[in-house]
């Protein structure tokens, strides 16, 4: 895992002479405001009326993104004893009349707070379609690029001003075909890489986020305001996106280096870490919950694609269904027990769902027709099963769910307009939801 | 040694896909253990009729011939019995929280050994956590009693008894071998081999595969696995098919022989059996790529003798007791569609012609 | 007799001279130009005035010799008085080694793929590198080129570096397969491996494993003329399964082309491996050759002429030139991805195939054609990068980047140098689809000591720093900053930022020295160096 050192004890605070040094570059227009000068995670916090502004007032997400399409028979929407149902049994839960799959025994427990959708009904049945479908919310309408959700969370929501990092992506796996490529594909769109997901997770522990020793604080800050002046210019005179998307990028550098041990997930308490369980998307979930805790707005976690199972179907999801219960059940409680449930939206959900058909492989495969999802939190009511799907699971019998219609849902219990279009130059009108798409109201608080 | 060569002479379909099967003595019946219930098939007549449901997939089918009696197991880790006259179920018993996945009965029907295991988390890259119940458990066969619980790593997929029933032999989804005595319950031998097991770097990243089929040699000295070769990507399912024989009674147990170069495809092999002759053995499975699924091997040498592309995944391979025939079960993918409002069969049932020459 | 005007007879001098040098090579950019203009009236869409001879000349240095030119470089070029400089300038560099260098940078990563470090070593080693930049050094025509790769059967020592395409990927044919398809014929295939491709059918599961057969009798050998893929004349035969558990027989096949003829053997049935199967190589102590060689019935009854081989080729040129391909991404030409330009690209692939397949030819029209030469700012009302109605900003790729660097504080550079291992790992894109920045690079130039140390180890009298510091105003000293490092003189803005920030060291020699380091720094990490506009 990460293995970079924490910052120096002692790091300067306002009111030191590196403060006086700073003033010289007045001209360069080097620091935003004040103290805004943070030169460790440590001292953002022990300045009394920083601290009060970055507690937050909007809502918060955490996505956990279930990619490569989990079976909705393995969870939500179980059908025992038919043909399609599979091998496992279903359980009661809280909710009477309500079951779900075996493998989920703790979410059982509290489908008073989660929202489930079991009538989604999309078109892509391809994993880059469908993961870019399900996590923009649209089709593409090259050559424009519509913001991924956790950027356009980030720039409703987030705090650009705060060190900490408001769009993260926790992915350890460096693979994963298809997600692999869709990783390294723009996810901000057009709303420029600021809004870009920092990743990081397992070996992704941000390299060089430490300031060299042989550089001193002064000559760091300095220098990148020099290199701001110089960049700016070219960016304005020359109308560059590319240049705007580069500054950008180092706009992030100083506040993410502050929060350096939010990355460290050796830092987190170990009877959390062991409550949440051993398995590496376990622990990152642990952390996004850190991450939001502590200022970030949006994380987004995943494990490459393991719920891809068109060989050996039963056989992984024996495996991932139960951490995944454990992880939601975990996660739930523990925002709530923290008050912050109410202000933060969970979202289980992959690409698509899969067939109701074993293949020959011992698998399932990709199908988009009927599937579902879990939500809890954020603006979203408890205890509620949206939708249903007949006796196979073939097809959906009640409330066909689309992306426009989920989308809708999530950004009216985030409290972003979904009618409300993107106020950008030189851009074709976009809304952040298109058509007519109404939330699902009883999905809403 | 002799050319084998095998030509089909019976097919059929059941409704459901067949997980496991088993050979009565005559050889005109078969005791299949389906996606949907129990079936005894009469080969002659092509036909099958239910005789008993699990609450979900039967996985294994056996006969106890001194009790006149089929028993099975399944995904809901109970055991069955039930009397092949009057086909009514006899007795059940609740033997594991997690399902069957493998089932044997020991030579001498002494002794029915069950494997159970759900694979679930224990590390940071998803190695197996430990056995919350007893992974490997032999019952009495005629009373469904407990005898034995033995210890192993879950998932353990593949069971099997020695000719005399003296040693049961289990394999799992780590490619460890676990072997013990059944008179004294001592662990006679344990190793583990990883050619059988993935690590799925591109998109899983978790452990599948393992050893899905093991068997004794007639004399007792070796153990043949069967499974699928490691892959990067397993949703890929292109693993090679892959047996092994192990020289298991040595102080460190070594691999004596395994699939020969050029003469595996890929796919998964889920059945390992050894002819009655004690010469050939057949291994069988899924062709994924390469231009086989059943193949028969000389014991001795490991040579590929004969293949068979059947067009499905087989699940159980069988020889008759006169050596005579091979049997085959196995499933094609389920079907999506009803035709006519009926959704067609996708379970299989072979018999193939052996003659040596 | 009529007087004309001193001015007219000037004109119809400049004319003459135009038109006495207006050659058969003028009229492919023409063409080009033609093509372009045609879209932009349609569109609607009044395109970006030209670019200025300052800036083209740090352009068209990065674009052919993947640098940045020397102050010296720059003022030879724009104290030429001739009107034809630009082709002149144009013709220079691509006979210069520079220009084998960078494309074969280029190259080596799109047909190679980005690799570990020992991978750069062993493509020098078994002689890749010295191939590749041969092929542009001598103009071999393209076709010939992509036969050498494939046939991967060196007909003489010093083309032995071929073999390498097929070698480094280690006996893995089906990565062999998903490499040969976008390299030379622009599609991706991997889609196609479980089934029919889903959203571009025609590339099917059978093209996927034709292909793969082409090659799976392949395996590498090492002989002692070097490493060589030998190739056997049996075996490669087996059945690919779909997702539904249908298994069809892998023929030798492949997109866009007919099915090579070959016998198939029984399920059951041995094939021998007998002598005579085979003959001897042309190369003494090269394997033995099949008589019936799969790779080199692919050469031959596939590849050569295949319609993709040009068309994938002129695309890839215009995306490295112009920033985007005609069709866009280069390697997805496929019957989702449609040209900007269609009738463009299919002239553009035929005028390629009718002239022998010349590289630098068609680098040279695209280069002088009137796309290539816009101003880079994005004009009003124009927003589609697939009309090339401005010049699109790219990133420098790790190797400019890093030449570029030297050739800034040193004045020369060395290919040599750490510096090109330490960037290729935080930039490694080549021919990027998008072009944003990631907080990683962000990271790297800021706290990463690479290129901090590049800077303070500059120490040389000869070196950008010490020579700076050797001017007395700070006019003189910014002048040699920005015309040094972005080609061009500052502005009084940039001279007060600069030298009040230097000031602050006051009489404080190490520190001074620190500043100017910092300031370096800054230019160097800047836009405006980062980027080709």
């Amino acid at each position: 895992m990460s293995n970079h050192r924490t910052p120096p004890a002692g790091a300067q605070t306002c009111g030191s002479s590196e403060h006086t040094l700073h003033r010289r570059l007045f001209l360069l227009g080097s620091m935003a405001a004040g103290c805004a000068s943070v030169a460790s995670y440590a001292g953002l916090f022990s300045i009394p009326a920083l601290a009060e502004q970055t507690r937050r007032d909007g809502k918060k997400c955490i996505l956990l993104w279930l990619c490569g399409a989990p079976s909705q028979f393995e969870t939500w929407d179980p059908k025992p004893g038919t043909d399609t149902g599979g091998p496992f049994a279903a359980i009661d839960t809280n909710l009477p009349g309500v079951q779900v799959s075996q493998l989920m025994p703790r979410c059982a427990t509290i489908m008073d707070k989660l929202a489930v959708i079991r009538s989604m009904k999309t078109e892509p049945s391809e994993h880059f379609q469908g993961i870019d479908l399900m996590t923009r919310g649209e089709k593409p309408r090259p050559p424009f690029t519509r913001p991924i959700l956790g950027s356009v969370v980030a720039e409703q929501l987030g705090q650009l001003d705060s060190p900490v990092p408001q769009f993260v992506l926790l992915d350890p796996c460096p693979e994963g075909n298809e997600f692999k490529a869709f990783k390294a594909g723009n996810w901000a769109g057009w709303l420029g890489a600021e809004y870009g997901p920092v990743r990081a997770g397992g070996e992704y522990s941000i390299p060089d986020i430490l300031r060299p020793e042989t550089l001193s604080e002064t000559d760091h800050s300095d220098r990148e305001a020099l290199r701001r002046f110089f960049s700016r210019k070219y960016q304005n005179e020359q109308r560059s996106e590319a240049a705007a998307s580069y500054n950008a990028a180092f706009e992030r550098v100083k506040g993410l280096m502050s929060c350096a041990p939010l990355f460290d997930l050796d830092s987190l308490p170990e009877a959390d870490r062991r409550r949440y369980g051993p398995g590496a998307f376990a622990q990152h979930a642990l952390q996004a919950r850190h991450l939001i805790e502590n200022g970030s707005t949006f994380v987004m976690v995943a494990n490459g694609m393991p719920w891809d199972n068109h060989v050996f179907q039963h056989e992984m999801h024996q495996m991932l269904v139960p951490e995944l219960d454990n992880v939601l059940y975990q996660l739930v409680t523990d925002l709530d027990e923290r008050g912050l449930l109410d202000d933060t939206l969970v979202i289980a959900m992959g690409e698509f769902g899969r067939t109701p058909w074993l293949n020959e492989a011992r698998g399932r495969d990709h199908y988009p027709k009927a599937w579902s999802l879990a939500m809890a939190g954020g603006g979203i009511r408890g205890g509620v099963v949206h939708g249903a799907t007949d006796e196979l699971g073939i097809d959906v019998a009640e409330n066909p769910v689309d992306n426009h219609q989920l989308f809708a849902t999530i950004f009216t219990a985030l409290g972003i307009d979904p009618d409300e279009s993107y106020d950008l130059p030189d851009l074709p009108t976009f809304y952040h939801v298109e058509g007519d798409a109404t939330p699902i109201a009883s999905l809403l608080v | 040694m002799k050319q084998p060569s095998l030509k089909r002479t019976i097919h059929f379909k059941v409704p459901t896909g067949v997980l496991g099967a088993a050979l009565a003595p005559d050889a005109g019946t078969l005791a299949c253990a389906c996606m949907d219930g129990v079936y005894l098939a009469d080969l002659e007549a092509k036909s099958a009729d239910q005789i008993g449901t699990h609450a979900s997939y039967a996985t294994s089918a056996a006969f106890l011939n001194s009790q006149n009696a089929v028993v099975s197991a399944g995904y809901d880790g109970v055991v069955q019995w039930f009397d092949i006259e009057s086909r009514e179920q006899r007795r059940r018993v609740d033997l594991h929280h997690f399902w069957s996945w493998d089932m044997a009965v020991s030579p001498d029907e002494t002794m029915i050994a069950s494997v159970t295991g759900q694979y679930l988390a224990g590390g940071y890259k998803y190695e197996p956590q430990p056995e919350t119940e007893p992974s490997v458990r032999i019952i009495a066969a005629d009373s469904g009693e407990v005898l034995h619980d033995l210890e192993h790593v879950p998932s353990v997929q593949a069971v099997t008894f020695s000719s005399t029933g003296e040693y049961v032999a289990a394999g799992n989804l780590m490619g460890e071998v676990r072997v013990w005595n059944t008179r004294t319950r001592e662990l006679a031998a344990r190793w583990t081999t990883p050619d059988f097991t993935s690590w799925g770097i591109i998109k899983s990243h978790c452990y599948l595969g393992g050893i899905f089929a093991i068997r004794f040699t007639p004399d007792d000295r070796h153990l043949l696995l069967a499974g699928m070769g490691p892959m990067r990507d397993p949703m890929a399912g292109n693993g090679r098919q892959l047996w092994q024989k192990w020289d298991w009674q040595q102080e460190q147990p070594a691999k004596v022989d395994e699939t020969h170069e050029g003469e595996s495809g890929e796919g998964l092999m889920e059945t390992l059996s050894v002819h009655p002759d004690g010469q050939l053995f057949v291994m069988g499975g899924r062709l994924r790529g390469g231009d086989w699924n059943v193949a028969l091997f000389d014991l001795a040498t490991g040579d590929r003798k004969a293949v068979l592309k059947t067009g499905y995944r087989v699940t159980e391979a069988m020889f008759t007791a006169d050596g005579t025939r091979l049997v085959l079960t196995g499933t094609q993918g389920q079907p999506r569609k009803p035709e006519d409002g009926v959704f067609p069969d996708f379970g299989r049932i072979e018999v193939y012609d052996l003659s040596q020459s | 007799m009529m007087r004309i005007p001193l001015a007219a007879c000037a004109l119809l001098c400049v004319v003459s001279f135009a038109a006495d040098n207006t050659s058969a090579g003028d009229r492919p950019i023409a063409r080009i130009d033609h093509f372009i203009e045609q879209t932009w009236e349609q569109a609607d869409v009044q395109p970006a005035g030209p670019v200025t001879d300052s800036e083209f000349v740090r352009r068209v240095y990065l674009d052919l010799v993947g640098r940045i030119p020397t102050p010296q470089e720059r003022e030879t070029f724009l104290a030429d008085q001739r009107l034809d400089r630009r082709v002149h300038l144009v013709d220079l560099l691509l006979a210069s080694n520079d220009h084998a260098v960078h494309f074969a940078d280029l190259f080596d990563t799109l047909l190679m793929g980005r690799g570990r470090d020992r991978d750069y070593r062993d493509r020098r080693k078994h002689q890749w590198r010295a191939w590749l930049e041969r092929v542009f050094r001598d103009n071999r025509p393209w076709d010939d080129v992509a036969r050498q790769v494939l046939l991967a059967r060196p007909e003489s020592p010093q083309d032995r570096g071929a073999v390498w395409f097929l070698y480094e990927r280690e006996n893995n044919h089906q990565e062999i397969a998903e490499a040969i398809a976008p390299a030379f014929f622009g599609i991706r295939i991997e889609c196609a491996q479980c089934h029919d491709h889903m959203l571009a059918s025609e590339i099917e599961q059978r093209h996927y494993w034709g292909l793969v057969a082409f090659f799976n009798r392949s395996e590498n050998t090492k002989t002692k003329n070097g490493p060589r893929v030998k190739e056997s004349a049996i075996g490669g035969f087996s059945e690919f399964a779909d997702l539904s558990g249908e298994s069809t027989p892998n023929q030798l096949t492949f997109f866009g082309a007919g099915v090579v003829d070959e016998p198939r053997p029984a399920a059951d049935e041995k094939q021998e491996d007998l002598p005579e199967l085979y003959i001897e190589a042309a190369l003494e102590g090269d394997p033995q050759v099949p008589r019936f060689s799969r790779r080199e019935q692919f050469v031959t009854r596939i590849a050569d002429g295949h319609p993709l081989i040009a068309r994938a080729f002129v695309n890839r040129m215009w995306a490295i030139l112009l920033g985007r391909g005609i069709v866009h991404p280069f390697d997805e030409m496929d019957s989702t991805h449609e040209p900007s330009h269609p009738e463009l690209l299919d002239w553009l692939a035929q005028d390629f195939r009718d002239s022998g397949y010349d590289i630098r030819r068609l680098a040279r029209m695209i280069v002088l054609s009137r796309p290539y030469g816009l101003g880079s700012r994005r004009p009003d009302g124009v927003d589609d990068p697939a009309l090339f109605a401005w010049y699109l900003e790219r990133p420098l790729t790790a190797e400019q980047l890093a030449r570029s660097m030297q050739v800034a504080l040193h004045g020369s550079f060395r290919n040599e140098h750490p510096l090109f291992r330490q960037l290729r790992r935080t930039f490694p894109e080549v021919l990027p689809d998008t072009v944003g920045t990631r907080i990683d690079a962000a990271l790297f130039l800021s706290n990463n000591p690479a290129v901090t140390t590049l800077i303070s180890d500059s120490r040389e009298p000869s070196h950008l720093v010490p020579r700076i510091r050797q001017l007395e105003s700070p006019t003189e000293q910014v002048s040699l900053l920005t015309e040094t490092i972005f080609g061009r003189p500052p502005t009084e803005e940039e001279i007060s930022q600069i030298a009040g920030y230097v000031e602050t060291a006051g009489d404080d020699e190490p520190a001074q020295r620190r500043r100017w380091e910092q300031v370096v720094w800054a230019l160097l990490t800047s836009a405006e160096f980062r980027f080709n506009h």
